[in-house]
């Protein structure tokens, strides 16, 4: 090996590895949203390895402020921790989010590609219903759902899935209708692919980019609709740890106790904002204007 | 596969849009029908109420004493007659825990309601076209990219928690508003601002995004070639370009907001529908929660069929079909 052939692939190597780094960082919103979300989901972790149960009680500490007692952020009206219930909160809320956007976007974007590959009155009859949900405003799916089913989180995660999987639906189909005019999709089917095998091999993958897209962007919302549920009594509850329930612990206390309120509504607005961070960066990969986020 | 979407008619303008604004109103009749049957599945899929209306401490004989007057010994069609029959009517039984007419309950919550939602689509259209302005004169200078970055944060405050927030900071440290309830016009300064500022950045992002479409499109070019200034531009035509797509779109986050009034409702105790629907929920008081969707999913699809209307008249391309 020439000297001058070892330079010229150290000059390569380093320079793939700077340039991936400055796309990224050239991609500011994305650059940040994946930090910000790489800090919150290591640091809950350790704070939630230091103090493994969040729900563990000490009355003779309630209502300690940030900074006494060994509590960093202060303690609630039970003596809980509102550190750790805040770490395990991000973690709940993560969990939520990652479920409701994989089951809804599984589901919309196969009606969404059905629809959109058959047309005809298939497609018809898919876009009735989807516009009949679309004008029935989601929160009033989900209370007339509440009052037949007990707040859970497997029952949230099912009741939210069912509210939010309509954008995805309407996205793919848009999609799958100019994709499948393509060249490749004839190509595929005079070549004997079946039906299945084009949805699924070829106009899947097709679609994948913008479902991404739209999957970040409506996972910042999950956890807005999972804190706020959780905050009236309709979401989760204890003993599993949400940042509503705590922030709903500390509104009576409002005067005396600042902390219970503040400090978990600001990691709600973290997490919130790293999928939006990472929805708006990956929207300007993918090329797709504003007008996206439903 | 037949190409429905790109079949054109070719008829009068008139004629277009006559068919246009019927088939919206048949579209927003599917919807409240659609309400209607949602709210009576409702109502049949939880059983009888009378167990919860004794808090039970009922006898099962006494269960169905109460069972037997308020129907639900019936067959499940003539129940389903009646009920669509007496909500066209606007009756929708008696408020369990209440005992006055379930309609009456919720209409007496729905102005304070309006109130906070218009109160908040106003604050949200004036924070959305200031911010689009500047943003369309001063594109990408400091200012921009900073008010930019605070919308993605605005984006994803919880209505809620900004609620406590201003609680805490006005009425709890500066003492200027009341905290809850409703007493007078300053009492509705928190709640709004608490609903309309969440929902100013998704407003802000589109119509700037909008603008800046308009802008760059050749008909603009022509009005600068003319010697508009850029101000004029924006004002005279951007603008007024921008606006049918922006009413659109403010008309369908209405649907969000219903959430959005429900949270920030709960939080300023505010006497709107959604104290009332979470209370009717918690309560399991069906004939007020089948009020309650009723009523908003109908103002919802008069909202929409208002939005549509007037893009309608402000934009020709939709009227004469071009869009």
């Amino acid at each position: 090996m020439t000297t001058e052939s070892a330079v010229s692939t150290a000059v390569t190597t380093n320079g793939a590895r700077s340039g991936w780094l400055r796309r990224l960082w050239g991609q500011k919103s994305l650059f940040l949203g994946c930090s910000l979300a790489l800090i919150l989901i290591v640091g809950s972790f350790i704070i939630t390895w230091i103090r493994p149960d969040p729900s563990q009680q000490h009355l003779e500490y309630a209502l300690s402020p940030p900074g006494t007692n060994g509590y960093p952020f202060g303690s609630d009206p039970l003596g809980r921790d509102v550190l750790a219930w805040c770490a395990a909160g991000i973690q709940t809320a993560g969990i939520v989010s990652a479920a409701v956007v994989l089951i809804s976007a599984t589901f919309g974007a196969a009606v969404g590609l059905v629809a959109g590959y058959f047309g005809g009155w298939l497609d018809a009859v898919l876009m009735r219903i989807v516009d009949l949900q679309l004008a029935i405003p989601p929160i009033l799916l989900f209370l007339a759902a509440s009052t037949i089913v007990e707040p859970s989180t497997f029952n949230l995660i099912v009741l939210l899935s069912i509210a939010g999987w309509v954008p995805y639906a309407r996205v793919v189909r848009t999609k799958t209708q100019s994709e499948r005019e393509r060249p490749y999709i004839a190509a595929a089917r005079l070549s004997g692919a079946g039906h299945l095998r084009i949805l699924v091999t070829n106009l899947l993958p097709a679609v994948a980019s913008t479902l991404l897209v739209l999957g970040s962007l409506s996972a910042g919302y999950v956890v807005l609709w999972e804190s706020g549920l959780s905050f009236l009594g309709l979401g989760i509850r204890p003993p599993r740890a949400s940042l509503g329930y705590m922030i709903s612990q500390g509104r009576n206390l409002l005067t005396t106790s600042w902390w219970i309120v503040t400090l978990p509504g600001i990691a709600v607005v973290l997490v919130v904002l790293a999928f939006n961070l990472i929805g708006d960066g990956l929207r300007d990969r993918a090329g797709l204007d504003a007008r996206t986020d439903l | 596969m037949k190409r429905m979407w790109r079949r054109r008619r070719e008829s009068a303008p008139g004629v277009l849009g006559a068919r246009y604004v019927l088939s919206r109103i048949g579209q927003g009749l599917v919807v409240v029908v659609g309400a209607i049957l949602i709210s009576f599945a409702l109502a049949n899929l939880t059983g009888s109420p009378s167990v919860a209306t004794g808090g039970g401490m009922l006898t099962a004989e006494q269960v169905w004493q109460l069972d037997e007057e308020y129907g639900y010994h019936d067959p499940l069609a003539e129940r389903f007659v009646n009920y669509v029959t007496d909500a066209v009517r606007g009756d929708f039984g008696q408020s369990y825990r209440l005992g006055a007419p379930a309609l009456d309950e919720v209409m007496a919550a729905l102005p304070y309601t309006l109130l906070l939602v218009g109160g908040a689509l106003i604050l949200a259209l004036i924070l959305a076209v200031a911010y689009s302005l500047y943003a369309a004169l001063h594109r990408d200078t400091a200012l921009d990219l900073f008010l930019r970055g605070a919308l993605v944060v605005m984006l994803g405050l919880p209505e809620f928690w900004l609620g406590l927030m201003l609680i805490l900071v006005f009425s709890v440290n500066l003492h200027l508003t009341p905290a809850v309830g409703y007493a007078g016009w300053s009492s509705t300064i928190l709640p709004i601002v608490s609903l309309g500022l969440p929902l100013a950045p998704s407003f802000a992002r589109l119509l700037r995004s909008e603008l800046l479409d308009v802008l760059d499109s050749d008909f603009v070019v022509v009005l600068r070639a003319k010697g508009l200034s850029d101000r004029a531009v924006v004002l005279r035509h951007g603008l007024l370009n921008a606006m049918p797509a922006f009413i659109t779109f403010a008309a369908l986050q209405v649907g969000y907001l219903v959430g959005g009034t429900l949270v920030v409702e709960a939080v300023f105790a505010w006497p709107g529908i959604g104290s009332l629907m979470l209370s009717a929920v918690t309560g399991r008081d069906i004939a007020v929660v089948q009020a309650c969707v009723i009523v908003l999913a109908t103002s919802y699809v008069i909202l929409n069929l208002i939005a549509d209307m007037v893009v309608l008249l402000i934009d020709p391309r939709v009227r004469l079909g071009r869009i």
